[in-house]
């Protein structure tokens, strides 16, 4: 909520602002997006705020400024949709969840049984965000029956969004951890069983021009995805 | 007869008690209207989460007023070289970020640093002694400088040994002093919330206190959020009371 605060704080009141509320692991591909279209419509600000998807539904319920809501997942959306947040909302791009690697000293985790043989530190996402939702499905389709509820027995940290768990495993805080397959970039992983984790896009129902405009631009932006490690819907 | 206080100056100053109670009171109306507060009481993450949070901050307490009277005790009654140094690497955690201190405590003991202490209990202790111990170690410190050193001087003429002047003589006087800082201290550990998060991680019935357990509450449950922070915020309130009564009373 603060960070609302803040946007509306700098905001100078004489131009346009158009604010897109989008799940954190989308950062990277929608700041390339943001700016290239930024660029062509210099009659107002763009400003993207980028976090877990329950918090920001929670910021618009309480009015965050956004006029485009993404989330990562069909939940958030379909109640932000139940309580007339946003409305029509559309499927933008889908992904994976991978296990992943710390940096260094993980040289002897090869497969997920190594997780368990070894007692290596796990950190994932809550089970109440989209993350820790697709994380706790895609455990739940390993093949061998026991072997997801003794990786998730390994767990020492819940993360509430998929940032930190990031972060955890980048600084090596952790041996291993559940993330994003478009967040895996340079990490070492091992993959977990496909599940659908498909992110919806939906304006506001006062949502202006510009903003349908954006919107347009954020669907043909698939390219930009497909290179930031995520796959069409 | 003593003259009474501008009209202006009483409502100036009564401003900042109308910015802490207006957020508290709102709090606390919309925290009874979600109707949550039943249902949270008995569930297991709270009653676990609080706990968690009673006994890791009373544990970090204890630990605090053991190795941090000495400490408040030598930096009031000796001069020595290096003393504002050592002053202000005390202070420092009180002006940190909170989030800069937990990262710190991880980069230091976890996996990758000295010794990995990382993601448990012990870390919930660390990290509330890390925020909470530089508020005691200022309260006693001043506690002892205020107290008069003839007191001790006489003490010594009459052949107490320094042992006993300091548990005799020194901690009796500056009681009020070492109350104070402790609840104060005290209170900011049950209230710790980023360096705990970032070192010790969030995980329910381990490393999960009160405040984390309010923080991931609100990606699911804003009323259940609301519930938890009346909890907090009632336990807060009546554990700082009595202690306030208790030193009056010493």
């Amino acid at each position: 909520m603060l960070l609302w605060a803040l946007v509306l704080a700098c905001s100078t009141g004489s131009r346009e602002e158009l604010v897109v509320f989008a799940a954190s692991s989308l950062s990277e591909p929608m700041t390339e997006i943001g700016v290239a279209w930024g660029l062509s419509r210099t009659e107002l600000d763009l400003v993207q705020v980028f976090d877990g998807s329950n918090r920001l539904r929670t910021q618009l319920a309480h009015g965050g400024p956004a006029q485009v809501f993404v989330s990562a997942s069909a939940d958030q959306m379909a109640v932000a949709v139940k309580d007339g947040l946003v409305v029509d909302p559309r499927p933008l791009v889908s992904n994976r969840v991978v296990l992943a690697l710390a940096p260094d000293g993980t040289g002897d985790i090869r497969t997920l049984e190594d997780i368990v043989r070894r007692e290596a530190t796990l950190v994932v996402a809550a089970a109440d965000v989209p993350l820790g939702q697709y994380t706790r499905e895609a455990m739940d389709r390993l093949p061998e029956a026991a072997l997801g509820e003794k990786l998730l027995a390994r767990v020492v940290s819940e993360e509430t969004n998929a940032g930190q768990v990031l972060s955890r495993i980048r600084l090596g805080a952790v041996q291993a951890g559940v993330i994003y397959a478009s967040d895996s970039e340079g990490l070492t992983t091992l993959s977990l069983p496909p599940i659908d984790a498909l992110y919806q896009v939906a304006l506001t129902p006062d949502a202006t021009a510009a903003a349908q405009d954006y919107l347009v631009h954020l669907l043909q932006g698939q390219e930009v995805f497909t290179r930031h490690g995520f796959s069409p819907p | 007869m003593k003259p009474s206080p501008a009209p202006w100056l009483v409502a100036l100053a009564l401003l900042p008690l109308a910015v802490i109670l207006v957020p508290v009171a709102w709090l606390v109306a919309r925290g009874l209207e979600g109707g949550a507060l039943g249902p949270v009481l008995g569930s297991p993450v709270v009653t676990e989460a609080l706990a968690l949070s009673l006994w890791t901050s009373v544990v970090a307490l204890g630990l605090t007023i053991l190795l941090g009277t000495p400490l408040a005790w030598l930096l009031a009654r000796k001069d020595f070289p290096g003393q504002r140094l050592i002053d202000t690497i005390i202070d420092l955690p009180m002006v940190l970020p909170p989030a800069v201190a937990g990262l710190a405590l991880l980069m230091a003991f976890s996996r990758t640093g000295l010794v990995d202490l990382a993601f448990t209990r012990v870390a919930v202790v660390l990290a509330q002694m890390f925020v909470a111990a530089p508020f005691y170690v200022r309260a006693v410190r001043s506690g002892f400088e205020g107290l008069d050193e003839t007191l001790e001087q006489v003490a010594a003429t009459l052949g107490a040994s320094p042992a006993s002047i300091f548990f005799r003589v020194s901690i009796p006087l500056a009681l009020p002093a070492l109350v104070g800082g402790a609840v104060m201290s005290w209170a900011r550990a049950l209230g710790e919330f980023g360096a705990t998060i970032f070192f010790a991680g969030n995980l329910p019935g381990v490393t999960q206190t009160m405040p984390l357990a309010i923080y991931s509450a609100m990606e699911s449950n804003l009323d259940a959020a609301l519930a938890l922070a009346l909890v907090q915020l009632g336990v807060s309130a009546l554990l700082l009371f009595a202690f306030k009564r208790v030193s009056r009373g010493a």
